[in-house]
């Protein structure tokens, strides 16, 4: 289907115009000897220069409560009870056979996590022992992720990036970006690490948390600060507790030490 | 997308305030260079590295300019 004429190229043309604007206001006011023309000529040049960059941007357009989001988790909430699972999610980072890190659902309560037979194209986790069966999903946030990494290039492999004010710069600078939340704080004491933050729109966490599933596998904001702060403490996570009192979110997470 | 409209909004009025205000293009080049260097600094953590690459041209250009201003004013203080 052709599409017609966008808001973008409204803004290129506008962009355009305003250059070429600019360029005859400069040459009419050289000419003219006119000093206030050849000003404005510049101005109007650099200005058109600039909103030509901004079109060639690709543009943010996130909804936390959009139907695509809701009819994604109502299938993950389908696998969920399909399987019976009653324990919390466990976050996996990123790794060589796990590009993009997972949300792995054990289907037994006294689990073991073997990474060893989890890969890219890992759905169900089987294996002969019962304690490390269970489910792999990917982790909703890893676009988020993405983004985050796009805008900021943090890998958390350099010293200066192993720092937790790196980290909360990271995390304040992505939910203020979306315009999804702000006031991010971490506190990690021993193998406990509780996230808490701000966040603007709070009507699907309610949805979530009336149906248990944010424990189990976390919306795409929960789930890119799980995943970045595993990432930056390399560290298999399980989500012990994720609650919401007064718009402000606080997830609990716990290391798991014993990974195979 | 706020952050691209703040710096239009701001670009735009200090360009119609310069040029109605200042009779002289080089002091009005050198105050558009400030004025996009503190909004450079400002909102450009807030573009994505594309965006970032692409107004640094910008800068480039507009230092290589400020060069030829200062240059040329070392010249006019030694000439007496």
């Amino acid at each position: 289907m052709k599409k017609g004429i966008n808001n973008r190229d409204v803004k290129r043309v506008t962009s355009l115009l305003l250059i070429i604007f600019g360029v005859i206001l400069l040459i009419n006011g050289y000419l003219q000897g006119v000093v206030h023309l050849i000003n404005l000529g510049i101005g109007l040049t650099v200005v058109g220069w600039i909103l030509l960059i901004f079109t060639f941007s690709r543009c943010i357009d996130y909804n936390i409560v959009s139907h695509v989001l809701s009819d994604y988790i109502e299938l993950v909430k389908r696998w969920i009870r399909a399987f019976d699972i009653k324990t919390g999610g466990v976050v996996i980072p990123p790794r060589e056979n796990l590009r993009d890190g997972g949300i792995y659902l054990p289907f037994h309560e006294r689990y073991k996590v073997n990474l060893s037979i989890m890969d890219y194209n890992t759905l169900l986790v089987n294996s002969d022992s019962r304690d490390e069966r269970g489910l792999l999903l990917p982790p909703l946030g890893r676009g988020l992720r993405k983004l985050l990494i796009e805008y900021r290039g943090s890998s958390y492999t350099s010293p200066e990036e192993r720092d937790i004010s790196y980290l909360l710069e990271d995390l304040e600078y992505l939910l203020n970006l979306l315009e999804i939340g702000s006031d991010v704080k971490v506190e990690i004491e021993g193998d406990t690490v509780v996230i808490s933050y701000r966040i603007e729109d709070h009507t699907l966490c309610k949805r979530l948390q009336r149906e248990d599933l944010c424990r189990k596998y976390p919306c795409p904001v929960c789930g890119v600060l799980v995943l970045t702060v595993a990432e930056f403490l390399n560290k298999v996570l399980k989500i012990e507790e994720i609650k919401n009192e007064n718009k402000r979110v606080f997830i609990k997470l716990k290391v798991i030490r014993d990974v195979l | 997308m706020k952050y691209k409209l703040i710096f239009l909004i701001v670009i735009m009025s200090s360009v119609i305030l310069f040029s109605v205000l200042i009779n002289e293009v080089k002091l009005f080049l050198i105050l558009l260079l400030i004025t996009y260097l503190l909004l450079y600094s400002l909102l450009g953590p807030y573009f994505n590295k594309r965006i970032q690459n692409n107004l640094d041209m910008i800068l480039y250009f507009y230092i290589g300019v400020f060069i030829v201003i200062v240059f040329q004013k070392v010249i006019e203080i030694l000439s007496g």
